[in-house]
């Protein structure tokens, strides 16, 4: 039985993928919290209408020739990272990164994660329950 | 989906590196802050500055942080004491000292501090992200 199938599994799985892509965007926000001119990055926010939607399939590259070389199909799908639109301050060497903001979306990243996790398991249980061997 | 976050510890990693170079150049610095010139009337020790630049890292296609370069501070003058007695000083008896401001090298490395911190709670909360995706299997 495919999880994935049931558009509520695949609906968290793909939360889970966006959460994980947000986690590592604002690690680098962070690591780079030093860097002079670094302006941080930030993922869009999912959308419930591409949420509930039929997925849309990501773009990868073909190769169509033996020549070419196998591109990186991109990351999550539906997730495009862009430059924060406003920065709470700007330092004189040009860094824009908010160590207290971009730990409170850290925080917030990993309480959703946790929350989607949770969820997950509870489906999960109510099939096991289902199929008559729940916990 | 796991990938992600190991990314993700991989720049925190990346970040705890630099902050700790970082400490390092600010150690040199208190560590020579006495240091004066080795022969008489000469240049003592110049502090040293450090610089971070952002680099794509393209085996992982993430942006991680790197020290660009160390370099010495020539914008912060020398200090001067008058000390005859000093194999280091110059016909006049004044001695140049080095440009370290302790102050400001322990603001540095407040920051620093502050800055390695960061990233390492940042890799404890994507450690425990991965740990709760682990924890579906149970």
């Amino acid at each position: 039985m495919d999880l994935r199938k049931l558009p509520l599994f695949d609906m968290m799985s793909r939360r889970l993928a966006w959460l994980g892509a947000r986690q590592q965007i604002i690690s680098e926000n962070i690591a780079n919290a030093d860097t002079p001119g670094y302006k941080p990055r930030d993922l869009q926010p999912q959308n419930f209408r591409d949420m509930v939607g039929a997925p849309a399939p990501p773009l990868a590259p073909v190769t169509t020739s033996p020549m070419h070389l196998a591109g990186f199909a991109p990351a999550a799908a539906g997730s495009r990272s862009e430059r924060e639109k406003h920065p709470i301050e700007t330092t004189l060497s040009g860094n824009s990164v908010t160590m207290e903001q971009e730990l409170m979306k850290a925080n917030e990243t990993s309480t959703d994660y946790e929350l989607t996790t949770n969820l997950y398991r509870k489906h999960l249980a109510m099939i096991k329950d289902a199929l008559g061997h729940g916990n | 989906m796991g990938m992600d976050l190991t990314k993700a510890m991989e720049v925190s990693a990346s970040g705890m590196y630099a902050q700790g170079q970082r400490v390092k150049v600010i150690a040199e610095n208190i560590a020579n802050s006495d240091s004066t010139a080795e022969t008489a009337g000469g240049t003592p020790y110049q502090r040293k500055v450090i610089s971070f630049q952002s680099m794509l890292d393209h085996a992982s296609g993430v942006e991680k942080v790197a020290v660009k370069r160390i370099t010495n501070d020539t914008k912060t003058p020398f200090g001067k004491k008058y000390e005859p007695g000093n194999p280091a000083a110059d016909k006049e008896g004044y001695v140049q000292t080095a440009n370290v401001n302790p102050v400001i090298e322990m603001m540095d490395m407040r920051e620093a501090q502050r800055g390695y911190e960061a990233n390492l709670n940042l890799i404890a909360m994507s450690k425990s992200m991965i740990q709760r995706a682990i924890d579906l299997l149970r």
